[in-house]
């Protein structure tokens, strides 16, 4: 989770990736973030993530964006 | 340009361009895509190193991309309109500026996004001034209203089919003097929050607090649910407005890019 935190801080510096519960329904990450921060999760885990998870209840918390690594992880 | 008839079609060019170091300006939905497909307003570009995502505005092409290296796509002889967007002024693509300015392109105007946390709004509203929700036959009125308030290339005029959406979900609000349209907002709902997309209150009428009068009328429509607006610092008595209703600078800013304004 450490690491994770770290990369979406360096996308998105200021967010409370650790405490927010709702960062893509409050507005406090949008879907230009989306983007980024996928684009960096595939580099930096060299995972695949398709355009199709890139949805709001996937980015909500820093819980659920680790999930979806782990899912591209296999 | 290939023109888009289908999501899957635009879908599967930005998977071709969906890689890790990718520079983008897209924040289009799936529901944003249909509407331009249905429009017959959609076109893509692309070269290897990236996509152009287009659409078509009539007298302009509002340009979005997914680029992963140089050269750009070749771009259509036409007037175009591109915005880079970015968390922080340090953190705007300055490969991409750099690489529109080669193709023609000029920096027009920088904007910043400013966000209103939830909270009710004040309730005092001008003397002789009467706000509501548009209803569908002031249409004409708001869309002469904004296009006569906001620069056609640069302004993001909405597509009327959307601002009737817009007005019959109840996201339009006006104000009147003397039973004339003097001013209007139109607003955009998320989940948890909103945003404004234009406010414009008539030259003659400006000054008197109509434009707070508007915003703070939209915020008690939405229970002063937390609000976001992108606004153009330049735009003085615009920005002060915004202020005044408690909006603040959130640190999102951009550049906003014309090709061919003169053509």
């Amino acid at each position: 989770m450490e690491k994770l935190i770290g990369i979406l801080k360096g996308v998105c510096p200021g967010v409370d990736f650790e405490n927010e519960k709702a960062l893509c329904d409050d507005g406090i990450i949008n879907s230009l973030d989306i983007v980024l921060i996928v684009s960096e999760l595939m580099d930096a885990y060299g995972v695949e993530i398709d355009i199709d998870d890139l949805v709001p209840e996937n980015f909500n918390t820093a819980e659920s964006i680790l999930a979806l690594v782990e899912k591209a992880q296999g | 340009m290939e023109k888009i008839s289908e999501l899957q079609s635009v879908k599967a060019a930005i998977r071709r361009h969906f890689k890790a170091g990718l520079a983008t300006n897209c924040v289009l939905t799936d529901a944003d895509f249909l509407r331009e497909i249905e429009a017959g307003a959609l076109y893509t570009e692309e070269n290897e190193g990236g996509l152009f995502i287009l659409r078509d505005r009539g007298s302009h092409l509002i340009l979005n991309y997914y680029v992963n290296s140089l050269p750009l796509p070749p771009l259509p002889e036409m007037r175009l309109v591109c915005e880079i967007t970015a968390r922080g002024g340090e953190n705007i693509r300055r490969d991409i500026v750099s690489a529109l300015s080669e193709l023609g392109f000029a920096e027009e105007k920088r904007r910043e996004r400013l966000c209103r946390e939830t909270g009710k709004p004040e309730e005092a509203a001008p003397d002789g001034i009467e706000f509501s929700a548009a209803a569908a036959d002031e249409l004409p009125a708001i869309e002469e209203l904004f296009s006569a308030s906001f620069d056609e290339l640069t302004g993001c005029l909405t597509p009327e089919r959307e601002l009737i959406e817009r007005i019959s979900a109840g996201e339009v609000f006006i104000a009147r003097s003397g039973g004339k349209l003097a001013g209007a907002i139109e607003t955009r709902s998320d989940k948890n929050f909103t945003s404004v997309r234009h406010l414009a209150v008539r030259e003659a009428l400006r000054g008197r607090g109509i434009g707070v009068g508007l915003v703070r009328a939209y915020l008690a429509a939405t229970d002063g649910k937390k609000s976001f607006v992108w606004t153009e610092p330049a735009k003085a008595a615009a920005y002060k407005t915004y202020l005044r209703c408690g909006y603040a600078e959130d640190g999102n800013v951009s550049v906003v890019m014309t090709k061919g304004r003169n053509q």
